[in-house]
């Protein structure tokens, strides 16, 4: 963002607070608490659990973000290898990849329990998906002049072209889809806390619920999109150091 | 004339039909019956109509397709695909956005297990040679078409190629920038002389920078000349304003218009 801009944010947050404080005086705090009760109230109810139910929901995202990329990442070069291999996993990826990974819950209630694996495969799944079709695409898109010019540098072998080549060119693209797989993954978590969860954000803002502590739902939203927030941030830090030879067009 | 010089690629009753055997409709018979011999360290350029199957001609010659017919020797060994022993200069920018100028040039030497203190040589070597001093450690998104060509230049020449084809490599710089180019590639091969082959729309540049200039027939592409050119090997900007050199512009164009009616 150019310097001078920032205030412009930082003026429409305030104007966006600004606002919900005074409505919350005109409405009932079962619908609308304002943005202060909610911050001190929740804080008063829950602080002794947060830092449990934030590291809570973070493993789990962390874990089911990791290992769903990690292996859709794989599928998708193993996709790309050869034609045998992609006539094998394409019917697996294509039945699973419009799937709505929210209808999976009960049958993994059913399969995992409550327990964290459970949640911890929905949310690889949720993944999954997302980077194995973001990275076969970004395979595909590889100008094939850069492959032929690598040819006649002397890559010969398809590992080689793989990882000089292929690997290189696509990450601007991958960390799109990483940036999409850690929000899913953090809604994932939050569907899967909902459902059935002794811990976490999504089991305070469910707890909350039961007692109609509107304060504490929103709270419990708040703490997500902080959590979602700063781990797109830090995935974009990465990116400007990875991706420095990338040029963008805006 | 050239009798006493080594042949380097021989190109033999060579076809080439896109489309083979996937319908009878959409068979586009590209090049008929070419016989081409390309002689060492000489710079030959290919000159035709659009379509008429020169790049194809190129492309088959790197080995990144395969004839119909025919076969293509590299001192009498037939070739069977691309090779670090031929090396292309493409139309489009083929220089790898994500490794800067120096890891681009050492980009063949380093894959082929040369050490690193050599390869820092070899980068030395060629940054010099093609004029990007001080540019070793930019990406290419920070350089301009003229100086991108140049880093594929340097690339090429890095992994000591037996042939260098170039695929219209300056057609689309400005035209000052194109001129600078042919200047800076003659003076590279008058450094380091290496055999070269390129393709081309544009006679004055064909004229000036290759010994013989072979001239195709339109679609299917036959050779229907070549041409010797005189010129010795320095040759200064303005002979491009000389009558000979104009002399066998005319001529070429005169084929060449033959050609597109």
């Amino acid at each position: 963002m150019e310097k001078g801009k920032k205030w412009l944010s930082a003026l429409s947050i305030l104007i966006v607070v600004a606002v919900w404080q005074i409505l919350s005086f005109f409405v009932p705090p079962l619908f609308l608490p304002g943005p202060i009760t909610v911050v001190v109230e929740s804080y008063n109810l829950y602080h002794n659990i947060l830092w449990a139910s934030i590291s809570t929901t973070i493993f789990r995202v962390i874990a089911g973000f990791f290992l769903g990329s990690v292996i859709g990442i794989f599928v998708a070069i193993l996709m790309s290898w050869n034609k045998d291999l992609l006539a094998f996993c394409e019917p697996i990826v294509e039945i699973l990849r419009p799937v709505p990974v929210l209808a999976l819950i009960p049958l993994f209630i059913l399969w995992f329990g409550l327990g964290e694996t459970g949640k911890i495969l929905l949310i690889a799944t949720g993944s999954f998906v997302i980077l194995v079709v973001n990275t076969r695409e970004a395979i595909r898109n590889v100008k094939p002049v850069y492959i032929q010019a690598a040819r006649t540098l002397g890559a010969s072998k398809k590992k080689q072209i793989f990882r000089t080549i292929i690997l290189r060119a696509i990450t601007p693209e991958i960390i799109g889809g990483i940036r999409v797989a850690a929000a899913a993954s953090f809604g994932l978590a939050a569907a899967a806390e909902f459902l059935g969860a002794q811990q976490g954000i999504g089991y305070i803002i469910i707890q909350a619920r039961r007692f109609l502590y509107t304060h504490g739902v929103i709270f419990g939203i708040l703490l997500f999109s902080l959590l979602s927030w700063v781990a797109d941030t830090i995935i974009r830090k990465i990116d400007a150091r990875i991706n420095r030879w990338t040029q963008r067009f805006t | 004339m050239s009798d006493n010089l080594k042949i380097k690629l021989q190109v033999s009753n060579l076809d080439f039909i896109y489309n083979q055997g996937v319908s009878l409709e959409s068979e586009v018979e590209a090049l008929q019956n070419i016989n081409l011999s390309i002689y060492e360290n000489e710079i030959i350029s290919l000159i035709g109509p659009s379509g008429c199957g020169k790049t194809t001609l190129l492309m088959l010659m790197a080995g990144l397709m395969k004839p119909t017919r025919g076969e293509i020797l590299l001192e009498g060994n037939r070739i069977t695909g691309p090779g670090r022993d031929r090396a292309v200069v493409f139309q489009e920018d083929a220089v790898f956005p994500w490794l800067t100028v120096e890891e681009n040039i050492e980009y063949g030497p380093k894959l082929h297990g040369v050490d690193p203190e050599n390869r820092r040589e070899l980068v030395k070597q060629y940054v010099n040679l093609v004029g990007l001093q001080g540019f070793e450690k930019r990406f290419p998104r920070e350089l301009s078409g003229g100086m991108k060509k140049r880093v594929d230049l340097a690339r090429c020449y890095a992994n000591n190629p037996d042939v260098l084809f170039m695929d219209e490599p300056f057609g689309a710089l400005d035209a000052m920038t194109k001129e600078k180019m042919q200047i800076d590639l003659l003076n590279l091969w008058i450094k380091e002389q290496k055999t070269i082959c390129f393709v081309t729309h544009d006679i004055e540049e064909a004229i000036y920078l290759s010994k013989k200039v072979v001239i195709f027939s339109a679609r299917p592409g036959r050779i229907k000349k070549i041409v010797d050119i005189p010129f010795g090997k320095e040759r200064l900007l303005h002979i491009k304003v000389s009558p000979e050199f104009q002399e066998y512009r005319k001529d070429m164009m005169e084929t060449l218009q033959a050609e597109m009616q």
